[in-house]
């Protein structure tokens, strides 16, 4: 039990670790296919596509896609809840004009979800 | 990174007979190698997500990868080392499993990511996605050792196990 412990403690995820590791792969995809902007909706296409070739590397883009689009969600959702919290006390505050800005995670998952 | 005490234990603890069932595919001749890792939601004692992966090299130079990543569903806030473990409260959210010669192409794998879902790949397809749903038999969240039986099947019979269901 303590070998397995000592695995969870090494083997953590972190969101920055993640968004970093994805944006390492991306910048390899981008220089194998051409792609100069928004590289990760242009990989999304290629892949709808049948245009990304299968190999470790796209497979590698494919799990840590997966993982941080997963990091965004988990932030989102603690978002909602803190604000699910707050929202009795937010009620009795007077809504100020154009405070419905969404936040960059929220932004971020908007944009994934465009894609 | 060959599979040590640990890494035989997580692998024991969430699809007994796992290893055992690769290693069976030659016999044991080739080389096995597990990580274990992306550890999320950790609390004291426990966690809520992982990454298990598991590569064989067989002794011909075919090589098998089973990759998953699990999250915890059940009703406590996490799963607690050293409680039953019931596969029913995971869900994958991510895996990656083929059967290729080493270093190239996949002659067939299964596969969940966030572009195309369940899906499959089909050497013999040009490598395209399939939807799993429309592939007989459905590798829809697919267990590992159900693909282990797969790639043992294919060995066996030289067919592939996966055949894209006939149009209506």
């Amino acid at each position: 039990m303590e070998l397995l412990m000592s695995d969870i403690q090494s083997g953590a995820s972190t969101m920055e670790r993640a968004k970093a590791d994805l944006e390492r792969v991306e910048r390899q995809l981008a220089e194998r296919y051409s792609l100069v902007r928004n590289v990760r909706r242009e990989l999304v296409a290629l892949d709808r596509a049948n245009e990304l070739h299968e190999d470790d590397l796209v497979a590698e883009w494919h799990k840590l896609y997966s993982n941080y689009l997963e990091w965004l969600r988990e932030e989102s959702q603690f978002i909602e809840e803190a604000c699910a919290k707050t929202a009795p006390q937010a009620r009795r505050l007077k809504p100020t004009p154009g405070a419905s800005k969404p936040s960059s995670t929220e932004a971020a998952l908007a944009a994934s979800s465009l894609l | 990174m060959a599979v040590d005490q640990a890494k035989e234990a997580w692998l024991e603890l969430f699809y007994p007979t796992l290893l055992r069932d690769v290693l069976a595919l030659d016999s044991g001749d080739g080389t096995p190698s597990a990580t274990v890792d992306d550890f999320r939601g950790r609390v004291p004692g426990g966690f809520r997500g992982l990454t298990i992966k598991l590569e064989y090299r067989l002794a011909d130079r075919m090589e098998v990868v089973l990759d998953v990543s699990l999250r915890w569903c059940g009703p406590a806030p996490a799963y607690i080392l050293g409680t039953p473990l019931d596969l029913a409260t995971w869900q994958k959210r991510r895996y990656a499993m083929g059967y290729r010669p080493r270093l190239d192409d996949r002659i067939f794998a299964a596969d969940l990511d966030e572009v195309s879902g369940h899906h499959v790949h089909l050497l013999s397809q040009r490598g395209g996605h399939i939807p799993a749903r429309d592939v007989d038999p459905d590798t829809t969240d697919v267990d590992p050792r159900e693909f282990v039986r797969l790639v043992a099947e294919y060995r066996r019979t030289k067919v592939v196990p996966l055949r894209p269901k006939a149009s209506p």
